[in-house]
């Protein structure tokens, strides 16, 4: 019923795709360059489903760490970027850049200077890797969709603090990038994410994240050490406050 | 007749532009992974040709205290380029060429050449990066860069050469064969910083295809590590908050 | 649009906007519902990421000199929206006007400053 209501407001909220995006060649292209996230239209889950498990995880988290206070106790305070989908549910100030290059979507992020690299239909990688906070990703077009599944993400470091919730293994990302039109008609790129962690989530988790289309920006350089490398230059004249 | 005329117009620009298009050869392509060769890379001129003002910086350099990599800060250009401690990967489309590198932290390195004519920001405007600002353009089969906006923090080797925030990198990339190793990219380099270096200096990188070569998502700290000691400060904070509230539990 | 649509329109707008972007990093120690403004002159300017800042000596009634610390956002997003390099530096005399610190009244996020040369920057130049 909620899946319903909201595929009802997307729907209306947001129109059809107009069929002259079909091409993969075409999407690409429109695709490419820099966006900002859309904070006012993105979806944002509310409620997690969590397996009672996993409850049992949080809760003695809770118990031995909490009440967490986020002003101090902040992953991105602490500059440990969290895992995907983290990075395509950004803040809405800053951009990212996607560039297509044969067999290749590859996407640069403001924050911390992320890069996520995407194969597009090549075949399955022989040797195996550590989770990392990108994870491992393959993408396939489905008509004018590029689909990405993402999976061997890293625990650690994520975002809020391990345990609260938790993230297994076994967690995979599906995305299902598109290009259309927001109710102003300007072209607008949308990522539908759905969140698959059997061992934490009763249910898969989907949402959906829409990006503004930013052609007069360039992505900036953002370097998470760089207060703290500044006062070592400086040699430490004043305190910075959300270091403490 | 007037038909005629437009039609026959039109088929004249046409063969023009055709022609035009077809006498202009196609730029090469960079793209892929490529790993540096350290045997065909040319060294820092001995004696390196400093100002006394670069000499003293050198003198003063104490790695433990003045090594950005140290505090998680990129190598930045050109020592990125220069380096020669990792992969570099090229993505190439046709308005940009970017090279990335990724040395064991968290944050890739991107090098972003535009080839879209865009011009150097107003003097009012210009914020020195550790990337540096480039632009670049095609000269037939190489690709000619100009980097400045450069941040003076960012040293040029391990041993703490650094420059000023006038420093000029002029590059010139193209392909060439090597006898051994195949396919190669061949980077010229010259530095002019006229507050640093008594005359600029030129140096050459050689990089070789590498089509299994991963750029991985390394980090300054082990996440493991970050988590534990993440995990102890969650702990301190969570006693000294139940202290405070007279060790009653939340 | 029929009324109905335009209802469960209003209806879905209402729930998407309520799940809204959240700051980069908690900025939940801030008490939005007061601005207070000081005026003084800046002993320190850190233009950088993540976050720039900067201390301002504040002299009070007493003509007491108190040292107040404003949080501002980093140094790629104020330079994308209109804060220049050298709009701030020690030795500016300026006036800032934030939302303070629930705990400590000399630290204040700021919403608006006004440069030592007359030149207005308001914290909602960063669009949403």
């Amino acid at each position: 019923m909620k899946a319903a209501f909201r595929n009802t407001c997307i729907f209306l909220l947001l129109g059809a795709s107009p069929a002259a995006w079909a091409d993969p060649a075409t999407v690409a292209r429109e695709m490419s360059g820099v966006w900002l996230p859309d904070g006012r239209r993105s979806e944002r889950p509310t409620q997690l489903p969590l397996r009672p498990e996993a409850l049992e995880v949080q809760r003695k988290y809770r118990e031995t760490y909490g009440p967490v206070d986020p002003t101090i106790d902040d992953a991105n305070a602490s500059c440990i970027p969290e895992s995907m989908p983290y990075q395509v549910r950004l803040i809405a100030q800053y951009p990212f850049e996607i560039l297509f290059t044969p067999g290749r979507m590859t996407q640069f992020f403001e924050i911390y200077g992320s890069v996520r690299r995407i194969p597009i239909a090549a075949p399955a990688p022989v040797f195996e890797t550590l989770p990392t906070a990108m994870g491992t990703s393959n993408g396939r077009w489905d008509g004018d969709t590029l689909v990405i599944e993402t999976t061997r993400l890293r625990r650690e470091g994520a975002g809020l603090p391990l345990g609260d919730p938790p993230i297994s293994s076994a967690r995979r990302i599906v995305e299902r990038w598109s290009i259309g039109k927001d109710d102003e008609g300007r072209k607008q790129l949308r990522n539908d994410i759905t969140i698959d962690d059997p061992v934490v989530f009763a249910t898969p988790v989907s949402f959906r994240m829409l990006y503004k289309w930013s052609p007069d920006i360039e992505v900036g350089e953002y370097l998470c050490q760089q207060d703290i490398w500044d006062q070592n230059v400086q040699g430490n004249p004043s305190t910075v406050p959300w270091r403490q | 007749m007037k038909v005629a005329g437009v039609t026959g117009l039109s088929l004249l620009l046409a063969g023009v532009l055709q022609a035009a298009f077809a006498a202009a050869p196609a730029a090469p392509d960079f793209s892929g992974t490529w790993l540096p060769v350290e045997q065909l890379a040319t060294a820092w001129p001995v004696p390196l040709p400093l100002t006394t003002a670069a000499t003293q910086r050198l003198q003063k350099f104490h790695p433990d205290r003045d090594e950005p990599a140290g505090f998680c800060m990129p190598l930045g250009t050109p020592r990125n380029t220069l380096a020669g401690t990792g992969p570099m990967e090229v993505l190439q489309t046709s308005d940009r060429v970017y090279f990335v590198f990724q040395p064991n932290l968290l944050n890739a390195e991107t090098r972003r050449i535009y080839l879209d004519g865009r011009k150097r920001a107003a003097v009012d405007d210009r914020i020195p990066t550790w990337l540096g600002s480039s632009r670049g353009h095609w000269e037939g089969q190489t690709l000619v860069a100009e980097t400045t906006d450069l941040e003076p923090q960012a040293i040029l080797n391990a041993q703490g050469l650094s420059h000023g925030g006038d420093l000029v990198v002029r590059e010139r990339w193209q392909l060439s064969q090597d006898a051994r190793r195949g396919q190669v990219l061949v980077n010229d380099m010259v530095l002019e910083d006229p507050a640093s270096f008594t005359r600029p200096v030129s140096m050459r990188r050689v990089f070789v295809r590498a089509p299994d070569a991963r750029l991985a998502e390394g980090q300054c700290s082990e996440g493991l590590w970050i988590d534990r000691l993440w995990r102890h400060r969650l702990a301190e904070h969570a006693a000294a908050r139940r202290a405070a509230a007279g060790g009653a539990r939340p | 649009m029929n009324s109905m649509t335009k209802k469960i329109l209003a209806l879905c707008l209402v729930w998407l906007a309520a799940a809204a972007a959240q700051a980069h990093h908690s900025t939940a120690n801030f008490d939005r519902n007061q601005v207070v403004t000081i005026t003084g002159t800046v002993t320190y300017f850190a233009f950088t990421n993540p976050h720039s800042f900067f201390d301002i000596e504040v002299t009070d009634a007493d003509g007491k000199k108190v040292p107040h610390k404003v949080f501002a956002a980093g140094r790629v997003l104020l330079a994308r929206y209109d804060w220049k390099p050298t709009d701030l530096k020690a030795g500016d005399r300026i006036t800032v006007s934030g939302y303070p610190d629930r705990k400590d009244p000399t630290f204040m996020y700021l919403s608006r400053i006004v440069f030592a040369s007359g030149k207005v920057w308001e914290r909602s130049n960063i669009p949403d």
